[in-house]
């Protein structure tokens, strides 16, 4: 196996409602490797999604330790937590989750905002648009860069949103359900963009899916049951 | 460092929200409140001190002994060198009512001969015109009385009776039914003219003038009426609207001659109740106050010496007052625009929770996200800021325009300039006062951001992803 990218290692996550506490995670180990497709499956409610929060940063673990090229990293600081997230992550969700004010173009181009003064981000904004425009065209998005997400097909739509994932150079992307929301010839097309991505860019991908035959293509396959990775 | 994302995503949410007008206007509408209304006040104000300042004279020695003899206050006064001018002043108070054939017709149409609201009180200040020219603004005062009514252009001493007066009386004084005696030359009094008009007096109009004083009978003293005649010889004005409603002036040495001083008696007082001084221009009046007080201390110790502004310190305090009450009230308008901003954002923000979600996933901070909220409201604040500064400069400027068009157009004035006896209306825009709004509203506006911007700041971004 390659080098590990991120890794998990005895991760509990409990929610409390009320005073009473649900476990969601109850002790998750796992390594993703650096350009390595993951495939996580499991029934709904087994805790997939908050497994895949805690790893991207968003959610701090009850317990246990997450480590980024083997750097515990939910202790830092929550500037250097953001930093990282935005420079070695990316997220794809299941509903696209673009912003409804900006057009494609500009879905992608907020990558591009996230670490730098608006000034800066001023000077280099021609490159920085170029890039965003090549990047959409590398997700098969050759036109309507400047129409709104509600102007866009959910295909589309999630392609924008992969782009956007990619501008920063992530190593990892964490996917929830990309195809989730999309009709079999559709999803068919955005999981090959993402195998392609694999392919050229090296990316890793750790991707939440229900689908067994795209689980078959991935280079392994996680299996979770309430909270608890079973193989 | 702010964000590229938070300058941008504040533009673009405050683009895509029309309703944001609403408040950028409320900001501008207190703004423009603020300048203008403060201005028309503080110029209203500038005009009330420049007419009170008219009718006062520099400094004001006054609280001397009964007994005070005014040609040894005024060696010592004088002996002070930046004091350039004297008058003598003699208060007291009395009443008159209009006499001879025109004032019994004038009380019979009034029908007042008997009532006894048919005098006027008034204080009766006896001055000397002379000195009065070179220690206080008595100039202006009766060139004012002029352009208002009927006094005569300035004359050597405006408490003389014109002859051309005497001689009509004279005429007059032959027609039958008419107290001829009477009307002999009689001393002149100066009435203002507001009085004037308020009372129908006239020109040459005589009038009874009535006071009191005490006189000693053996170990007693007995109160005694006095009552002389004099005749209105021209009017005055000084703007100074509490001394012309209650001031009559008559010569200082007739006054004491009311008062039992008669001039030529060898053992009489040159009484006085208060000394005007004009101070050399360019020296500071309040040194010159202190000092000159210091020098009478010795043989008046009850005496103080007033500037200009503590001898209206009641009235200027009780405009200004007026003027912090108005700036406080106009500040409310400022708050409402502050309530309309706050929620606002506040709706803004709960319409963007999945967005906060969304960014954060991308790398977004806290603060970032604070920022986007915090900069909408900064760019209401400064577009509502400029706006308001802007028209309210404007209108302050083209005020006495739109009160024309308005008054000759809708009919409306809307700021009745004759209520006051001005021809324009005054304003007077203070830089500082403009900055000061400007600044304030900023600082309101950015508060009333702050709170939701806080809120969006403290979001659980997974809980906001998921949110509908
Ligand atoms: N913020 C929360 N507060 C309380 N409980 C939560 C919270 N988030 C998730 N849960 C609970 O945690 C459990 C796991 O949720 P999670 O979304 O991770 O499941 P999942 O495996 O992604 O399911 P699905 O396949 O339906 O997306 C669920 O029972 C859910 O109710
Ligand atoms: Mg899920």
């Amino acid at each position: 196996m390659t080098r590990a990218i991120l890794e998990a290692s005895a991760v509990t996550k409990s929610y409390a409602i009320g005073s009473r506490s649900i476990p969601v995670l109850r002790g998750v180990d796992l390594s993703i490797g650096e350009g390595e497709v993951v495939a996580l499956l499991g029934a709904s409610g087994a805790g997939k999604s908050t497994l895949l929060h805690v790893l991207g940063l968003l959610d701090p673990p009850s317990s246990g330790r997450v480590l980024f090229e083997g750097r515990p990293v939910h202790d830092l600081p929550i500037r250097e937590r953001a930093s990282l997230r935005h420079r070695q992550i990316g997220f794809v969700f299941q509903f696209y989750h673009l912003i409804p004010e900006l057009n494609a173009l500009e879905n992608v181009k907020l990558g591009t905002m996230m670490d730098r003064g608006l000034l800066s981000w001023m000077k280099d904004r021609r490159e920085l648009d170029e890039r965003a425009r090549d990047l959409l065209r590398t997700v098969g998005l050759t036109e309507r860069h400047t129409h709104r997400p509600s102007e866009l097909s959910g295909g589309e739509r999630q392609r924008v949103a992969i782009a956007r994932a990619l501008i920063a150079r992530p190593k990892v992307i964490l996917a929830d359900e990309p195809t989730g929301n999309l009709d079999s010839e559709t999803a068919a097309g955005v999981l090959d963009l993402l195998f392609r991505i694999n392919r050229e860019e090296g990316v890793a991908f750790l991707m939440v899916t229900h689908d067994e035959r795209l689980a078959e293509r991935c280079d392994r396959l996680i299996r979770m049951k309430d909270g608890v990775v079973v193989s | 460092m702010i964000p590229a994302y938070s300058g941008f995503l504040a533009l673009r949410y405050l683009r895509t929200r029309w309703v944001n007008i609403l408040g950028t206007l409320g900001v501008a509408v207190a703004v423009w409140a603020l300048i203008v209304v403060i201005a028309v006040f503080s110029g209203f104000i500038g005009e009330i001190r420049r007419s009170i300042r008219i009718a006062t004279p520099d400094l004001l020695a006054t609280g001397f002994d009964a007994e005070a003899s005014f040609e040894e206050l005024d060696a010592l006064i004088r002996s002070d060198e930046d004091v350039i001018g004297t008058a003598p002043r003699l208060r007291h108070h009395g009443m008159y009512f209009p006499y001879g054939r025109l004032g019994q017709h004038l009380q019979q149409t009034r029908g007042m001969v008997t009532s006894p609201l048919a005098f006027d009180f008034v204080e009766l200040v006896g001055i000397d015109p002379e000195r009065e020219r070179v220690a206080t603004g008595f100039e202006t005062w009766i060139e004012n009385g002029a352009e208002h009514g009927f006094a005569p252009a300035m004359p050597d001493d405006p408490l003389e009776v014109p002859l051309a007066l005497e001689e009509q009386w004279r005429r007059e004084a032959r027609q039958p039914g008419t107290p001829g005696p009477l009307l002999k030359a009689s001393p002149g009094v100066l009435v203002s003219s507001r009085r004037a008009r308020a009372s129908q007096l006239d020109l040459g109009q005589q009038l009874s003038v009535v006071t009191a004083r005490f006189v000693e009978r053996g170990d007693d003293s007995d109160l005694v009426q006095v009552r002389r005649y004099f005749t209105i010889s021209g009017c005055f004005e000084t703007n100074h609207q509490i001394l012309d409603e209650t001031t009559a002036l008559v010569g200082i040495d007739a006054l004491r001659e009311m008062l039992g001083q008669h001039p030529d008696d060898p053992f009489a007082i040159d009484l006085v109740s208060d000394v005007a001084i004009r101070v050399r221009p360019g020296v500071d009046p309040t040194a010159v106050a202190t000092r000159v007080q210091a020098t009478l201390a010795a043989s008046q110790p009850g005496a103080t010496v007033l500037t200009w502004e503590q001898q209206n310190r009641v009235f200027l305090g009780a405009v200004d007052q007026e003027r912090g009450m108005m700036k406080l009230i106009l500040f409310a308008v400022m708050l409402v625009a502050a309530f309309l901003i706050y929620s606002t954002l506040h709706m803004t923000v709960t319409q963007k929770t999945r967005d906060v979600g969304i960014l954060t996933s991308m790398g977004a901070a806290p603060p970032g996200i604070l920022r986007i909220f915090l900069l909408s409201g900064g760019v209401i604040g400064v577009t509502g800021a400029l706006l308001g500064v802007a028209t309210g400069l404007l209108s302050a400027h083209y005020l006495n325009d739109l009160n024309d068009w308005s008054r000759a157009r809708l009919g409306v004035e809307l700021f009745p300039t004759e209520l006051y006896s001005l021809d324009r209306i005054p304003y007077e825009i203070e830089p500082g006062w403009v900055t000061q709004v400007a600044v304030s509203a900023l600082v309101i506006t950015l508060l009333a951001a702050w709170l939701p911007a806080r809120r969006a700041a403290r979001m659980d971004p997974v809980r906001a992803l998921s949110h509908e």
